[in-house]
């Protein structure tokens, strides 16, 4: 059975350097065209809106004047010009609103206008890809491939950036590298500001342990219908800032909290829990930061200042909500106090890894709400890339060298034969490479014309003789005319020694 | 394939106004309403005329009562005109912002269709994480971690179950760690790949021959440490050099009698013979001293092919030039042409004889752009930097290979196998040349896997060659230790063998 899936994974033939289709590289840029498309779907709705919203009025004091000015008057005589100076300040009303709506339609406008040149320079970004491999120029491809890499880096940058969005390196060095002053052209590809707007939301959360701009976005952006992974993310959030009222010991914000937010959640399955937890926290507290500190265990009894507090707390709540949830709430406060004496569970409450986790539960709403992908792409095709290059002998230490100071041709074939340009084996990636898997290979990749030296060592012979001669040409090594070297163990062998080898 | 492109294409197409493709559907509304407010005007014009008019009839007293009953009467005709008019103007303002609006909505959803949903509906970027691949190196395959799974039902489960106490959270702690650890050395490749390819864009007010300069800019502005950084320093400054058509720290630089050498030379030709004043004999003088003495001797005797190519007609043009100043005709063909073989060049050196010379900036900056190249591959060469940065090289791997995970990734959703164990990929990927000769791989042709340190490739005496397993298989249940060569019919014995190890130079 033929699916598009196979069709798109279907590798083209003839391709420059295997690379995958132009449709497959669109497929894992998505979000270039669902970001902007997403920003005229908002711009759609704002339209519409700015339109619905004034149409009535509009058309009713249109009527109005028009009724105004058909009232038929019996007699030339009876002309009352006040009719038209009523008509004419309620034109002018009619005008001003028109203007106005002419004003936000202005400015969609230029909004749409942006955003449609920007979908029209990335398409014009994939067409060159097109073009490159249609007209099988290997230096364009790679010169479309290094720009890919940079907006990669880039959005890896944004992504991971701690300081102040301007300063961003990832943006500057990609328009830098076009000759752009203006970053003009980092705009065109790549949604910046909705990465950086991730970020800064981000860093509030894990730097600074700051909830507010979190929840000025999820206030801006919760249009019901709420997913359920939005509902968890408010809950969340609120959670936490609950949670961090209680640490500062402010209590009555702490309860307020309590009251306004997560009370909201007491009937969803998945918040009981730590609905239960957030008013055990509230009356454990105390306990739980002296217990820290003597790091002991002790078992907490206070069912009077549990009561005392809880029920105080409870009764203000009931005012609030349906009286039959609350009633089942208390059966289940009370079950909670029974079973649930140990600290640990408030321990993890109050433990900072929670500002990760939150962080991830805001990062994978954020990222789908539109479609980028929630890890870091770059970091996907790191790890893709390093483990199909990865071979059974990268990062083994090929150094032959034995002496501490290398002779002049040992030096030599160091430098210029030795040298090993895998990019597996560079410093950077090693320790990366070492967690990753092989590549699998089915065929053998070697060299042309492999002769053996009676030491088994394997070579191209072309490459061993032009390497003799430039040793020879640049007074390196002294080798008579049948002699090579070999650059492994520095021994002299005569070329009527060469063995031609079949590998495969 | 290029379906989606081309659908794409028309999609795009699609948001502007078919009449006018650099205005999107918008602009339609935003006329419509200007138009309807310039006809709103028009009509408080005309009932201000109104308010005027009547204001005249009265206080004009040489009229008749008649007369004047004749007037207004035609006043409180145009006052229905008026009311006509608002409420037509008003409907059909109504009637084309539904048609616009709808008109909107049907390319939002005609795009949703044919470019969105077709973009989404195959796989995400996040099918293949990192996690997916950490769990194949440690055999956690069937344990999903956190930061992989963007399931949120999971995460929400994870909750439910109250994780905290139990502590499953602290894997995904050690994966946050060896994120944290990943993404040093990401950094480190970046400030590499960054310098690498910013060096020769470097702004013009930097002193490229104060290193102080360089490593602060790029201190300041990329927070890049010098240790990375000025690895490149020379060859930034060497380039911009270059670029100001100062040849000759690079031709310094550079090996004699290598190739870049020569192509240098040639620029710093092409730049004499560009300048040169046809009206004064000086600089050809100028070119054949430098032609002469710039180039070491050695060099003239093996570039003699390539100088009797590339310099010898030009310089020919040059001296032809001096006598022959009312020929007009300029050529834009580049002599400089690469490939030619000896005997068309000279008939088209016969033909170019004659003509005057015209080496244009085209020519030259392409000879440059060759020479930064050269010279920026040698550089890399010499300071054993790779020339393409190892960042883009995996990169542009991990694009190439991304198609044959997912593959694998739907073949295992069918067949439900999990990731090989073994440490290895479960597949073969094909990279292209320049990405798959940096070790040679050897795949035994017995055993069908690829040797290593500890199963080593052996030379039969044949000189066929097998891994030591299959070697170790064949010799099993043989006493007198000979054994045949699967290849071929030869008789191979243990004592004969060898072991061998490919290099690649």
């Amino acid at each position: 059975m033929i699916n598009s899936k196979d069709i798109l994974l279907h590798k083209e033939p003839n391709t420059l350097l295997n690379e995958p289709s132009v449709d497959f590289h669109l497929i894992l840029n998505q979000q270039l065209f669902n970001i902007p498309f997403n920003l005229l779907l908002k711009n759609e709705s704002i339209l519409y809106n700015t339109l619905e919203s004034h149409q009535l009025q509009i058309k009713s004091i249109s009527q109005e004047i028009s009724k105004l000015l058909q009232k038929k008057e019996k007699l030339p005589s009876t002309f009352d010009k006040q009719v038209e100076i009523t008509a004419v300040d309620k034109i002018t009303l009619l005008i001003n609103t028109v203007d106005s709506i002419e004003k936000s339609i202005k400015s969609i406008y230029n909004h749409d206008l942006q955003l449609i040149l920007t979908l029209k320079k990335r398409y014009e970004f994939f067409n060159n890809l097109k073009l490159a491999k249609e007209t099988r120029k290997q230096n364009a491809l790679i010169d479309w491939y290094q720009n890919l890499t940079n907006l990669l880096i880039t959005d890896y940058l944004i992504r991971n950036s701690n300081g102040t969005p301007t300063s961003n390196k990832g943006i500057k060095f990609f328009n830098q590298l076009h000759n752009d002053p203006n970053n003009i052209i980092s705009t065109h590809l790549l949604d910046s500001d909705i990465l950086i707007t991730s970020n800064q939301i981000s860093n509030s959360l894990l730097i600074n342990h700051d909830l507010s701009l979190l929840i000025n976005w999820i206030e801006t952006n919760s249009h019901p219908p709420l997913s359920k992974s939005f509902k968890n993310l408010i809950f969340q959030s609120r959670f936490q800032q609950f949670i961090e009222l209680i640490k500062q010991n402010d209590i009555s914000n702490a309860i307020h909290c309590y009251q306004i937010h997560l009370i909201n959640f007491i009937d969803d399955p998945t918040h009981f829990n730590n609905v239960k937890a957030a008013s055990g926290l509230l009356i454990f507290y105390p306990f739980l930061k002296s217990s820290l500190s003597s790091s002991n265990d002790s078992a907490i009894t206070s069912t009077t200042y549990f009561d005392r507090i809880f029920h105080k707390n409870l009764k203000s709540k009931s005012l609030s909500s349906s009286s039959s949830s609350s009633s089942s709430t208390i059966s289940n406060f009370h079950n909670f106090k029974l079973n649930n004496n140990d600290l640990s569970i408030y321990k993890h409450l109050l433990h900072d890894n929670r500002w990760l986790q939150l962080n991830d539960f805001f990062l994978s709403e954020y990222y789908s709400i539109y479609g980028i992908s929630v890890n870091d792409p770059l970091l996907i095709y790191l790890s893709l890339g390093i483990s199909s290059l990865k071979t059974k002998e990268c990062l083994i230490h090929g150094s032959t060298s034995t002496s501490t100071t290398p002779s002049q041709v040992q030096s030599y074939i160091n430098d210029n034969v030795l040298n090993n340009k895998c990019p597996v084996c560079n410093n950077d990636f090693k320790s990366i490479a070492s967690q990753l898997p092989f590549a699998h290979h089915d065929n053998s990749i070697l060299f042309d014309n492999p002769i053996m030296l009676p030491n088994g060592n394997i070579f191209d012979s072309n490459k061993l003789t032009q390497l003799t001669s430039q040793l020879k040409r640049q007074n390196i090594y002294h080798l008579n005319d049948d002699q090579v070297l070999d650059p492994i163990e520095l021994k002299v062998f005569n070329k009527d020694q060469f063995v031609t080898m079949y590998p495969t | 394939m290029t379906e989606l492109l081309e659908s794409i294409q028309k999609e795009i197409e699609g948001f502007s106004l078919p009449d006018k493709p650099s205005e999107p559907l918008i602009k339609q509304c935003l006329i419509d309403t200007h138009d309807f407010k310039t006809q709103l005007k028009k009509l408080k014009a005309h009932l201000n005329k109104n308010i005027q008019d009547y204001d005249k009839i009265n206080k004009d007293s040489s009229t008749s009562k008649d007369s004047k009953d004749i007037q207004i009467e035609k006043l409180l005709k145009k006052r229905l005109i008026i009311s006509d008019k608002l409420v037509k103007s008003q409907k059909q303002w109504d009637h084309s912002n539904k048609k616009n609006t709808k008109a909107i909505h049907q390319q939002n959803s005609r795009f949703k269709k044919n470019v969105i949903h077709k973009l989404y509906s195959d796989f995400k970027l996040d099918d293949i994480s990192l996690e997916t691949f950490y769990n194949i190196n440690t055999g956690k395959s069937n344990k999903k971690s956190h930061l992989g799974d963007s399931s949120i039902d999971n995460e929400i489960k994870n909750i439910d179950d109250d994780d905290y106490s139990n502590g499953i959270r602290n894997g995904n702690i050690k994966n946050r760690m060896d994120l944290i650890e990943i993404k040093s050395h990401v950094n480190s490749a970046i400030d590499f790949h960054i310098s690498r390819y910013i060096i020769e864009n470097l702004p013009i007010d930097i002193n490229l021959n104060d290193t102080n300069s360089m490593t602060n800019y790029l201190k300041n502005t990329y927070n890049i440490d010098e240790n990375t950084s000025s690895q490149f320093f020379q060859m930034g400054k060497l380039i911009h050099d270059m670029k100001n058509t100062n040849f000759d720290s690079c031709i310094n630089w550079a090996k004699p009698n290598s190739n870049l050498h020569f192509e240098l030379y040639l620029l710093k030709f092409l730049n004499l013979a560009k300048d040169s004043n046809p009206n004064s004999p000086t600089p050809i003088v100028e070119i054949i001293n430098f032609l002469q003495n710039g180039f070491g001797q050695d060099s003239l005797v093996l570039k003699f092919n390539q100088i009797l190519l590339k310099i010898s007609p030009l310089l020919t043009q040059l001296l032809l030039n001096e006598n022959n100043k009312n020929n007009a005709d300029l050529v834009e063909d580049t002599p400089v042409e690469e490939n030619s073989s000896k005997s068309t060049y000279i008939n088209k050196d016969e033909k170019l004889m004659k003509k005057a010379i015209l080496v244009t900036n085209n020519v030259i900056n392409k000879q440059l752009q060759k020479c930064v190249s050269l010279f920026t591959k040698e550089y890399c060469q010499r300071n054993k930097l790779s020339f393409d940065s190892p960042l883009f090289l995996i990169t542009l791997s991990g694009i190439i290979s991304f198609s044959d995970f997912i593959r694998c990734k739907l073949i295992k959703s069918v067949k439900n196998v999990g990731w090989s164990t073994t440490d290895e990929l479960p597949f073969n990927v094909d990279l292209p040349d320049m990405l798959s000769h940096f070790h040679p791989i050897f795949i035994c042709p017995v055993q069908k896997e690829e040797t290593t340190r500890e199963n080593p490739p052996y030379s039969l005496p044949c000189h066929h060659v097998i891994c030591k397993k299959a070697l170790d298989r064949l010799t099993k249940n043989t006493s007198n230790t000979t054994f045949r060569c699967p290849y071929c019919p030869a008789t191979a014995s243990l004592s004969r063998v060898q072991k061998v190890r490919f290099i690649m130079l």
